[in-house]
């Protein structure tokens, strides 16, 4: 079964790496004004706060994997999402510059993981609410959560809910 | 290590929740006229062909799906995914009721998915262009990464072709 895992990590850093793209192609689609209004739901997240968290969570999947490949199974931090969203005021900063940003900080972690070996790939950190969490499983996450959050967004522009 | 059915759970619901339901939202927000006359680098697929092509694709995967767990290591059959757009004659058809059926036929690939048990999931066949034998595994994946290829298609005609906000 794991003989498979280099080709399910290419396959991923490829979805990492066009994900780019999409987001690229997505905030390009966003009339500013409503990056900021529009919400996910009657109070959820506007498209803005969604990008603010991408840039923010991109720092801590690198943070994880280079501390999982590392030390012995390093506590991996999980900070309250929405408590982030409210304490860095994402809706203040201009959605091209959170793009811009979370974009050069993927590009950091794709560079990191193209460095691993397939022994630091099988390496795990202790996450907190999965347990022993490898890097194979940091970055299947990393795909997953660009997608509910790609998902988010289109939806939120969809929708429109001011 | 790592938890493969985490792995195997998590792209279930990437591909029967997200890309689907990304690719919905869109479908919804754009005209008719956008989903079949925008094309790809000027004469590529429409956004309406890129979705029948999905939907195309899906039944191709699932029936190969199928024909890995029923059949000892099969050799499984080659499509022709250019000619099968041009059949399915998508830009003559409702892009909701075209995207309706891509949703209705993934929840069924999804619900399938989800059966498997863990020896079924190891279990391979032939791909034609693959040089490794295909499990049901590399099958999951491999709806993922071609959701993602072509959600990257549609967003691209759209970014480039609309006129900007």
């Amino acid at each position: 079964m794991t003989d498979n895992m280099p080709t399910y990590r290419k396959w991923a850093m490829q979805q990492l790496q066009r994900n780019i793209t999409i987001y690229s192609q997505v905030v390009l689609m966003t009339p500013p004004d409503v990056a900021t209004t529009a919400r996910d739901g009657d109070d959820g997240w506007t498209i803005t706060e969604v990008m603010g968290h991408l840039r923010d969570f991109e720092d801590i999947f690198i943070e994880r994997a280079q501390a999982t490949a590392t030390k012995d199974m390093p506590p991996l931090r999980f900070p309250d999402p929405d408590a982030l969203t409210q304490e860095q005021n994402y809706n203040a900063q201009p959605l091209t510059d959170l793009y811009s940003q979370w974009m050069e900080k993927r590009h950091t972690l794709l560079d990191y993981f193209e460095t691993l070996t397939d022994e630091q790939w099988s390496r795990a950190g202790a996450h907190p609410n999965r347990g022993p969490f490898t890097i194979n499983d940091q970055l299947m996450l990393a795909v997953w959560h660009d997608s509910l959050h790609l998902e988010q967004i289109v939806k939120i522009l969809t929708e429109k809910h001011v | 290590m790592t938890t493969w059915t985490q792995v195997r759970k998590r792209n279930i619901a990437l591909i029967d929740k997200l890309s689907v339901r990304a690719i919905g939202h869109i479908m919804a927000e754009i005209t008719q006229e956008e989903a079949t006359t925008y094309r790809d680098s000027g004469d590529g697929w429409t956004v309406m062909e890129v979705v029948g092509h999905l939907l195309d694709a899906d039944r191709v995967f699932l029936s190969r799906a199928k024909m890995i767990l029923a059949q000892d290591h099969p050799d499984l059959p080659v499509f022709d995914h250019e000619q099968d757009v041009i059949d399915g004659q998508y830009n003559a058809q409702d892009k909701d009721a075209v995207f309706a059926q891509l949703a209705a036929h993934r929840a069924q690939f999804a619900a399938w998915f989800r059966e498997l048990t863990d020896e079924q999931w190891e279990r391979s066949g032939t791909h034609p262009e693959r040089d490794y034998p295909f499990t049901l595994t590399d099958a999951l994946m491999q709806v993922a990464l071609h959701d993602n290829i072509h959600l990257e298609q549609i967003t691209r005609i759209l970014a480039e072709k609309r006129p900007s906000p």
